[in-house]
């Protein structure tokens, strides 16, 4: 049925040292991650709970709630990395993805209960907790976002911003600014094609942009 | 209709549908690639979107999540079969056990295998190079000295591996399970026992694989096995 060889028994046939590309790139994070490396996950948490805390409270609003659904998205990253495919977008795309998603789901499961002038304030960018601007990489961020957000027309900006940041549905956008749901999808869909332009977000199958 | 799903690119990467419509979507894209490609782009912008929300999670998040990635198992994919072992597992199957496993065996500490509950044997009384075949769904391995455990669970599409009493790998080395079938031989991923509780291992995807393996490898693993196993376990049937 099986059979036990000796601790360490032999010399070693060759020693092969592995290959450890740039480690500070997400995708080679996670590629690291789903080989079980823990210190390669240290470093991905290092990169993204900061993004994944701060999305899901700008979603979500409530400080424990979202405390708790940054606690299962990152432990899930762990758990899942294996899944990430770089020739469908990059890791950091992936991880945000998920991070919404929980959000969202989250939000929508305690609709009865929630808050939603406290959501509607949350489409408008109040914050009063830290917003982290500590790395570079998110300061650029932060500044292209605001400018290409200008660039759009305050119709499609508001519908993005309350579908994104509001984790509302379209139903619930074209309800809250009086619009048929067809126009609400139409402006959602240009807003993010214009803010995708701006940000000079370059297009699939290129995970080493 | 078509146009109606195509326009829904910008609310599918908002996640603004409601979830019983994402399915829908979802096979739509599947259907059309360029809907696909706009997409993922638009996912890409409402990731930057969400990259600038970012805000400092509070301090002891970090220490919990931690805390609760040692003790959860990982989905592990098998990597891609690589060549080397493909010429010993072809030696195997025409009859001749792989290089290796002679050396293992020619070097056998006399070893106690608890099978299930009950049966105990010595284990240089199994046929050389023919391990004893599993019927068991759970295997545990107990050395004289080393006192490891090891235990599998198999069901169809994915595998559990628990162990317990392994010493730690040498410094900057690390353990690597191996999934072997007849002629391939896929990393299914590392692990270092130190610390605290055994840890369950998924290992999704085992396959048609008939063994598992355990070496030890330089630490963040190898592409293929550079040393003995320090465990040769043949699998339950699936």
């Amino acid at each position: 049925m099986a059979r036990v060889l000796p601790f360490r028994a032999g010399r070693l046939p060759s020693e092969t040292p592995p290959a450890t590309p740039s480690p500070e790139r997400p995708e080679d994070l996670l590629a690291r991650v789903a080989q079980g490396d823990h210190l390669a996950f240290e470093a991905l948490y290092a990169r993204v709970s900061g993004p994944v805390y701060g999305i899901i409270r700008r979603v979500l609003r409530d400080a424990a709630q979202s405390e708790e659904v940054a606690q299962e998205v990152l432990v899930y990253l762990w758990q899942n990395a294996s899944r990430y495919e770089s020739s469908k977008g990059s890791a950091m795309g992936w991880v945000m993805m998920i991070a919404h998603r929980r959000a969202v789901d989250r939000v929508r499961s305690e609709q009865a209960t929630s808050d939603r002038h406290h959501r509607a304030g949350a489409a408008e960018g109040e914050t009063n907790y830290d917003v982290v601007a500590e790395t570079v990489e998110i300061q650029l961020e932060q500044q292209a976002v605001r400018r290409c957000m200008d660039s759009l027309t305050a119709m499609q900006r508001e519908s993005v911003q309350l579908a994104y940041y509001g984790g509302h549905t379209y139903r619930e956008v074209a309800e809250m600014l009086s619009v048929p749901l067809g126009t609400v999808k139409t402006r959602i869909r240009d807003g993010l094609v214009r803010l995708r332009d701006c940000l000079g977000v370059s297009v699939v199958g290129n995970p080493s942009a | 209709m078509t146009t109606d799903l195509h326009v829904f690119t910008g609310v599918y990467a908002c996640d603004a549908q409601p979830a019983e419509e994402r399915s829908a979507v979802r096979e739509h894209l599947r259907d059309c690639d360029p809907c696909a490609a706009e997409a993922r782009s638009l996912l890409e912008t409402t990731g930057l979107l969400g990259l600038a929300a970012a805000a400092t999670p509070p301090p002891d998040l970090r220490t919990r999540v931690l805390a609760a990635v040692v003790t959860t198992p990982q989905l592990l994919r098998a990597a891609e079969p690589t060549g080397d072992l493909r010429a010993q597992t072809r030696a195997r199957r025409s009859g001749s056990p792989p290089r290796w496993a002679l050396a293992a065996a020619a070097s056998l500490a006399v070893l106690t295998i608890a099978v299930g509950a009950t049966a105990v044997r010595s284990l240089d009384q199994a046929p050389d190079g023919d391990p004893v075949q599993a019927s068991a769904r759970t295997v545990s391995v107990t050395t004289g000295q080393a006192s490891a455990t090891v235990t599998l669970t198999r069901d169809d599409t994915q595998l559990s591996f628990t162990s317990r009493g392994l010493p730690d790998p040498a410094t900057g080395r690390t353990y690597q399970l191996w999934l072997i079938d007849d002629d391939t031989a896929r990393s299914a991923g590392t692990f270092s026992p130190s610390g605290g509780p055994e840890r369950a291992r998924i290992i999704s995807n085992p396959g048609r694989a008939q063994t598992l393996t355990v070496t030890e490898e330089p630490a963040g693993g190898s592409a293929r096995p550079t040393s003995k196993p320090v465990l040769v376990l043949n699998l339950p049937p699936a």
